[in-house]
């Protein structure tokens, strides 16, 4: 299984603070990794970087084999995205949403109507397909966000608090999805702070606490090494004593 | 299923980035209420109505004061109807009984006039016959009775200072030793020359009016919406994003101007001519353009509007809010409606020097067409550097739109 993304002491300081610290981790193709820290851990400015909407202020990142800052629009043609604010055009329709993505992505007006069909279905939106996204709810918003996300069939995926708010239904819906599309290949990087959803759904996990990887590797491996019996107890022991146990997988 | 028509255009547009931009966000902007208030609503109901309403209550044709007269000498009827006789007054008679102060002060009547029974018997003996009105000077319809009543009595003043003269074999030049004639070097009629200070005034307010909430919409507002963060992790750089976000502010502003410059003329139209007559502004005016010369006009237009729109687009893009950049934009076009203000009194031998100077050198262009003193060389140079200044201006939307810290400032 060959590397996704591989990030090497990625650092981001604003105005003097540093939100993320010489962090480094690997990402398998093919797999979910979960990317887990308290608020303000540095989890979003993380994903930012790998999604070129910010640049780093030291090191690197390749994204499918493309550096971050040199081929950022590479990167962007291989991956999805969905922000932890889904920020989706509340004036359009999820149709005219996904057109809109799927022009700029270069997709034929054929191929393009094809997938927005498919994904229509598959979130369960078809009736709703000319209904103006501002009138949705939030679970029926966050399913035109990673309709986006997917639209153009991306390798890789990076979801920021997917789940964040739902109620269980929509909640269990868009994880079926993510396994799913993981299952056919893609590779989904998640941030969150559902312990339970990293248990179900999720491989490889690094926890990042004051912009700092405490520890990282495959889901057992970390319970192993810290003596938990599951990862909400892992959670709260690395953050509490802020112990860094390393990357198993570097 | 059905594809509706946005859809289809969406589906079949070519793969040009920028193009797919301009689709998205003018779709978006005619969703937007807000902007049918400002590209539709604003320029055919609001703009009419509020330049034309004044003018309206302002006019005696349209709403002449109301006189009360009380005529105490019965010979001096026939002046009264006279006066009458003129439109711009709409008179009713007095008994004598009444409290003339109270009249006015229970705004019962704009001014009363009141002609003294020894009125006739003063000018046939000679002498300076005295009219009283009583005005209230806080209220303009109450002053514009005052201007009217003593215009009309001036000239049958003259009148009668004519008659007596030719009693006494004299000629008006005993009372008018002097007489300044008045020669104007200048081709251009008397309404060209209001319409000429007005024309680049107006172009140079809607410039910044037309599209500002568009421009502060599509930066500041996709920002306060989170909508950004998406489109930036999607294959186009900000260029594209800039460019696609500006053309389409510039579509808009255009529609909103025209839209403007069409109400604006029908309310003035309608108002002025129709209903208050002023006929020196009104009336038809020779331009006497040739292509050239409209050519100019129209492009001197659009290149205030499109440097305008470069202006609001940066506010928008530094701001880090709607309501912020609504603040912004809010100076902005104070200071440019006091610049303008300005540049309407210049002495024109000013003019030579802002050519050169961004928005103000095309608004200068037209304002030479207008008043015939264009030179052609130097207008072109004016429009070449204009555009450099807009290219400038673009470039620095672009560099602030690239900024993390500007992008994502909170």
């Amino acid at each position: 299984m060959g590397t996704a993304i591989a990030v090497k002491g990625l650092t981001k300081v604003f105005n003097g603070l540093v939100a993320v610290d010489h962090i480094y981790f690997k990402v398998k193709k093919g797999t979910i990794f979960g990317f887990l820290g308290p608020n303000g851990a540095g989890k979003t400015t993380t994903l930012r970087m790998l999604s070129t909407v910010l640049k780093p202020t030291v090191g690197t990142a390749e994204v499918g084999g493309y550096d971050v800052v040199r081929d950022d629009l590479k990167v962007r043609k291989i991956i999805g995205v969905l922000p932890e604010d889904v920020g989706v055009y509340d004036r359009l329709t999820p149709v005219e949403t996904l057109i809109f993505q799927g022009k700029l992505y270069n997709l034929s007006s054929e191929k393009l109507k094809e997938r927005i069909n498919e994904l229509l279905e598959v979130m369960g939106l078809r009736e709703q397909r000319n209904m103006k996204v501002g009138k949705f709810s939030k679970g029926m918003k966050q399913k035109v966000a990673l309709m986006r996300a997917l639209l153009h069939d991306p390798e890789i995926l990076f979801l920021d608090e997917p789940t964040s708010g739902l109620d269980v239904m929509s909640a269990r819906e868009i994880r079926d999805i993510i396994v799913k599309n993981a299952s056919q290949g893609k590779t989904v990087v998640i941030s969150t702070h559902n312990m339970w959803e990293v248990e179900k759904i999720c491989k490889y996990v690094a926890i990042i606490h004051k912009g700092k990887i405490l520890i990282e590797g495959k889901k057992e491996e970390i319970e192993k090494v810290t003596k938990q019996k599951d990862f909400e107890e892992v959670f709260v022991k690395l953050v509490k004593e802020e112990t860094n146990f390393g990357n198993f997988s570097y | 299923m059905e594809t509706s028509l946005t859809e289809k255009i969406g589906l079949n547009l070519p793969q040009t980035k920028i193009l797919v931009i301009v689709w998205k966000e003018l779709l978006d902007a005619f969703r937007d209420k807000r902007t049918i208030f400002t590209a539709v609503l604003l320029p055919f109901i609001i703009m009419p109505l509020s330049l034309g309403l004044p003018i309206f209550f302002m006019s005696p044709k349209s709403n002449p004061p109301h006189v009360a007269v009380l005529v105490q000498d019965t010979k001096a009827k026939k002046l009264v109807d006279e006066l009458g006789g003129i439109g711009v007054v709409k008179l009713s008679t007095l008994t004598g009984n009444e409290n003339l102060t109270e009249l006015i002060v229970k705004n019962m009547y704009d001014l009363v006039l009141v002609i003294p029974n020894n009125f006739s018997k003063v000018l046939d003996s000679g002498g300076t016959a005295k009219l009283l009105v009583f005005f209230d000077s806080s209220n303009m319809r109450s002053e514009m009775g005052v201007e009217i009543i003593n215009g009309f009595f001036s000239s049958v003043s003259e009148k009668i200072v004519k008659e007596r003269l030719q009693k006494l074999n004299l000629t008006e030049q005993i009372i008018k030793p002097m007489r300044v004639v008045r020669v104007t070097v200048k081709t251009v009629p008397t309404g060209i020359s209001f319409i000429g200070f007005l024309i680049p005034y107006f172009i140079g307010l809607f410039s910044v009016i037309a599209g500002s909430h568009y421009a502060v919409d599509t930066t500041a507002g996709e920002k306060e919406r989170r909508t950004l963060e998406t489109f930036l992790t999607m294959p186009v750089t900000r260029a594209q994003i800039v460019i696609g976000k500006y053309v389409s502010v510039s579509i808009l502003s255009f529609l909103s101007i025209v839209f403007q410059i069409i109400g604006l003329a029908a309310g003035f139209i309608f108002f002025m001519t129709n209903l208050t007559g002023i006929g020196g502004v009104s009336k038809a005016v020779e331009f006497n353009l040739t292509v050239t010369d409209i050519s100019l006009i129209v492009f001197s237009a659009v290149l205030t509007g499109m440097i305008g729109n470069a202006l609001l687009m940066l506010t928008g893009v530094f701001s880090k809010s709607f309501k912020e950049a609504q603040q912004y934009t809010g100076y902005v076009t104070m200071a440019i409606v006091m610049i303008l203000l300005v540049f309407m009194y210049l002495p024109p031998a000013t003019l030579k020097y802002l050519i050169y100077l961004p928005f103000l050198g095309p608004l200068t262009v037209i304002r030479n067409i207008v008043f015939k003193s264009l030179n052609l060389e130097r207008a072109l140079i004016t429009l070449f550097l204009n555009i450099i200044y807009l290219l400038l201006m673009l470039s620095a939307v672009i560099k602030l739109f690239s900024k993390e810290n500007v992008i994502f400032r909170v």
